[in-house]
């Protein structure tokens, strides 16, 4: 995936107001099937798995034993004992050794199918009604998280209502031998509604705007869930024992000492990651995790990990200006300063 | 800033120059441009003091993706030192350079 096709504000723009095709190939697929198939994820993933029935997605967090993020993942349900699930690419060799390793001794087997599988996401308000043009079935996804099944030049395809953009649209993973031929009638198909291809920058900054994180930015493995305002999707309170969750346990009770925060700057001046940020006095109070810039708002945005205890009149040093930091709760263009 | 450059770049967001009057050996630094992807720095092509910058590019940082040869110009300078001159390239040069 290059960083731009055009460049990566039209491009980003362009999924707000149309919509974009991103070919995310570089992303990790595993499938674990099996009749203990549901009982080990249930102890691997920190989100309610019961609650995911079969067509249903779900955004998990793997976890360490010490409550740090192995990985932050999709769970699709294909069948009560069947599962497909989708890694970030840096981490999928860490994250299938991870699995295989938990996984011994269990009735399931692990399979890596990232060599195998293309991924293309297209996003943006006009996204379904393009997508439907070429895989009739997305007008069967009734909501967010649901996935079906479709075929396309005799391949079948997994067809997911999803995505890292804060828009609607859909998320398709396919045989690698169907990815270029379905991307070409994609972009043949939604040429007269504004559809473009977009790269990693835009991706980028689509997700920062939206306020997802991003694997080694807002969570890694020193940076836990409920440290970066992921607390909905770990399920301390879930019957089932899962790794991590007994230290996050004690986190929850002890509360936490650093936390993410998304901030726009009143500026058009990135601040950039590891930029220190400072209270009135001029102490350093935390970092920036991700930086980069809104076209929507034509304001600098970003991720921060601050200390808990601070979130008023921040700021950060560019380059010996001082700006001010505004704590804001995503999605970031949708409420314009 | 070169037709390279601001290709290299990609969008660029931010344009900080210096003030008026401001004096800058060859080589020194007088500004940066910001795009989505990087900050780079602005290198003085010869000594020279500013006695003009090109304020617009405040507002429209996107001229110097547009027109950077044109109407995304940067500073003016009185040259304080000429010897550097002869080493300077042309647009047509630089291209050959960068291939």
């Amino acid at each position: 995936m290059p960083v731009q096709y055009g460049g990566i504000l039209d491009e980003h723009r362009a999924v707000r107001e149309r919509a974009g095709l991103f070919d995310v190939s570089h992303m990790g697929e595993v499938e674990v099937l099996g009749p203990d198939a549901f009982d080990f994820l249930l102890g691997i993933v920190s989100n309610d798995l019961q609650r995911c029935a079969v067509g249903q997605a779900q955004y998990n967090l793997m976890c360490q034993v010490d409550g740090g993020v192995v990985d932050d993942i999709i769970v699709y349900r294909l069948a009560e004992d069947h599962f497909f699930i989708c890694l970030n690419a840096g981490n999928t060799s860490k994250d299938i050794a991870w699995l295989q390793q938990h996984a011994t001794g269990r009735n399931c087997s692990v399979r890596d199918l990232s060599a195998a599988f293309a991924q293309l996401a297209v996003q943006g308000p006009l996204a379904l009604e393009i997508a439907a043009r070429v895989l009739p079935s997305v007008v069967d996804l009734p909501r967010r998280f649901t996935f079906g099944v479709d075929s396309f030049a005799g391949e079948e395809c997994i067809v997911s209502r999803t995505g890292y953009t804060g828009e609607d649209g859909v998320e398709i993973y396919l045989p690698n031998s169907i990815a270029r031929p379905l991307a070409e009638a994609l972009i043949a198909a939604g040429r007269d509604q504004g559809l473009v291809w977009c790269g990693l920058g835009a991706r980028d900054s689509l997700r920062l705007e939206a306020g997802y994180p991003l694997y080694g930015h807002e969570i890694s493995e020193s940076l836990d869930p409920l440290s970066a305002g992921l607390g909905w999707a770990v399920k301390l309170t879930k019957q089932a024992d899962f790794i991590g969750k007994q230290a996050l346990q004690t986190r929850q009770a002890e509360g936490i000492v650093q936390r993410v925060v998304f901030f726009k700057l009143d500026n058009r001046r990135i601040a950039r990651e590891g930029t220190p940020i400072l209270d009135q006095s001029g102490r350093q109070v935390g970092r920036v995790l991700s930086g980069s810039l809104s076209p929507i708002l034509g304001q600098a945005i970003g991720s921060a990990l601050i200390d808990a205890s601070v979130g008023q009149d921040l700021y950060v040093d560019l380059r010996g200006n001082k700006i001010a930091l505004v704590v804001a709760k995503p999605p970031l263009h949708k409420f314009p300063a | 800033m070169t037709d390279y450059a601001q290709a290299s770049l990609g969008d660029v967001t931010f344009v900080e120059l210096p003030a008026i009057d401001t004096e800058y050996a060859a080589g020194d630094t007088f500004g940066v441009v910001e795009s989505v992807k990087a900050a780079s720095d602005l290198y003085m092509p010869l000594s020279g003091v500013v006695i003009e910058v090109n304020a617009d590019l405040e507002s429209a940082p996107e001229t110097v993706n547009q027109e950077p040869y044109d109407a995304a110009w940067m500073i003016k300078i009185r040259i304080t030192d000429e010897s550097g001159k002869p080493d300077l390239l042309s647009a047509a040069d630089y291209r050959n350079l960068v291939g």
